[in-house]
């Protein structure tokens, strides 16, 4: 991130922060969607989030730290703004039944549907872990320090949330198994 | 591919299905929300405006050594202070000899506005350990050992070792865990602590070089022990007949209102050894 750039939207300077959008809004909205599970309410979220970031530049210590001090400010939106979005169980992907051919691709589509709804079970502070993890790529120091939480805490919700999606995937295995029967 | 790949290739694929491009509608209306919005003035003040003289420096420097000799004076006055309570907790070692009596740790015999009462908490029997425990009754059994804590090797392991009796809150924010090893005759409680301190995951260096500094008396079922504060769990170990016994809570000290140790004590006041002594399979001795 260019520190300059950071400095100067810090100072109120509109046309810097606009270009700082444009560098972190994909990665915020990635983040969002993942942990939300709901592609508009992200984009809800992000908006709140990033005219948040706008408002509260001026205290941003060190501009060097501009991208995790925005994640944090981008989860806390995704915590505020969650409990009251009642759509989270409209978007479960309806799988086809009994695909004889393309076992693989039904395999692949079977296992991403078990892991959305596991993963759409698990608290948001867990998916948040999970998220800036395996998807931002952060260590858990990092991630622990992003999110304000000690490292254990850390740990413990990466445990739990890798704990759901893994045995929602070995769900989705023992059906394959099961449908495989059937066929044979 | 085994499970783990086919796992991780599943998740990988989760994770990235999507896309992550934001609608430039959504730019626009945060573009033009924050002509209109004004940001935040930073109240800091600046550390000085003015050089110092060496003279302000003196005198400054010698207010801050008279605050900080009143301040150690009124923190070493005599108190009857047990240990985690309000008084100041004894940065000595741990004292093997210390009278269980003067080692309380129930916080019911000193209350304090954190107080916790255990008299709801569901007991729990490790037979493979050899004693009894009690948890908070909204946790959870998360683990029940299924197999010895051995040394080194799951010094190096995390909370959720299949060694260990791990105890969760409902929303999973902190761990508690209990086990217990044999150890050579002659180990000392301190040496073993050091050991397992350099090896243990959630370690971070300083703590081991600042252990005594990190250290309290403890007590449990009626034998002294030592409570140590690492920086992010707190631990409390016991050295009974030849037994090395462990109560972990994996959290940092600040986590809870009036301190994880605290919590700690509370599960210590809970713990009674078993009469016969681990069963079987955990009384095999440990290479310590």
């Amino acid at each position: 991130m260019d520190r300059d750039l950071v400095e100067r939207a810090r100072s109120g300077d509109q046309a810097a922060f606009a270009d700082l959008v444009h560098q972190v809004s994909d990665t915020l909205l990635g983040i969002a969607r993942r942990i939300l599970r709901d592609p508009g309410l992200a984009e809800d979220v992000l908006q709140n989030a990033l005219v948040t970031i706008w408002r509260k530049l001026p205290h941003l210590r060190e501009p060097d730290r501009f991208e995790a001090w925005a994640y944090r400010i981008l989860v806390n939106a995704c915590y505020a703004d969650a409990p009251h979005n009642r759509r989270w169980a409209s978007t479960v992907r309806v799988l086809p039944i009994d695909r004889e051919n393309d076992s693989d691709e039904y395999q692949a589509l079977a296992d991403r549907d078990e892991l959305e709804q596991a993963f759409r079970r698990v608290p948001l502070d867990q998916r948040a872990v999970f998220v800036l993890h395996h998807h931002a790529g952060l260590p858990l120091v990092a991630v622990a320090e992003v999110l304000g939480i000690p490292g254990g805490t850390a740990r413990s919700r990466l445990h739990y949330a890798t704990r759901a999606l893994r045995a929602a995937f070995e769900a989705s295995r023992a059906q394959d198994h099961l449908r495989e029967g059937r066929l044979a | 591919m085994n499970d783990d790949q086919a796992f991780d290739q599943a998740t990988r694929a989760f994770l990235e299905d999507g896309p992550d491009r934001t609608r430039a509608a959504t730019i626009d209306a945060v573009l033009l929300a924050v002509r209109t919005t004004p940001q935040e003035r930073d109240l800091r003040i600046p550390w000085r405006t003015t050089p110092m003289s060496n003279l302000m420096r003196l005198v400054t420097l010698a207010v801050l050594a008279l605050l900080v000799i009143a301040v150690v004076a009124f923190s070493l006055r005599p108190t009857s202070g047990a240990v985690g309570g309000g008084g100041s907790p004894s940065p000595s070692s741990p004292s093997p000899t210390a009278s269980p009596s003067a080692l309380a740790a129930s916080p019911s015999a000193q209350p304090t506005p954190y107080s916790i009462d255990t008299a709801t908490w569901t007991t729990y029997t490790s037979a493979r350990y050899g004693f009894s425990i009690s948890h908070p009754a909204d946790w959870f059994v998360h683990t029940t050992a299924t197999r010895d804590w051995t040394y080194p090797a799951d010094a190096t392991v995390d909370m959720y070792s299949t060694a260990l009796e791990t105890f969760v809150n409902g929303d999973s924010s902190i761990a508690a865990a209990a086990w217990s090893v044999a150890v050579k005759s002659g180990t000392t409680l301190d040496a073993w602590i050091q050991a397992y301190c350099a090896l243990a995951e959630s370690s971070v260096p300083s703590d081991c070089t600042t252990m005594p500094g990190r250290t309290v008396a403890a007590s449990m079922d009626g034998h002294a022990g030592s409570l140590v504060r690492f920086t992010q769990d707190t631990q409390a170990f016991f050295l009974v007949n030849g037994r090395i016994y462990v109560v972990a809570i994996w959290q940092a000290e600040d986590w809870i209102p009036g301190g994880v140790s605290r919590l700690l004590e509370a599960y210590l006041s809970t713990m009674h050894l078993l009469p016969g002594g681990p069963g079987p399979s955990g009384a095999s001795p440990s290479p310590s």
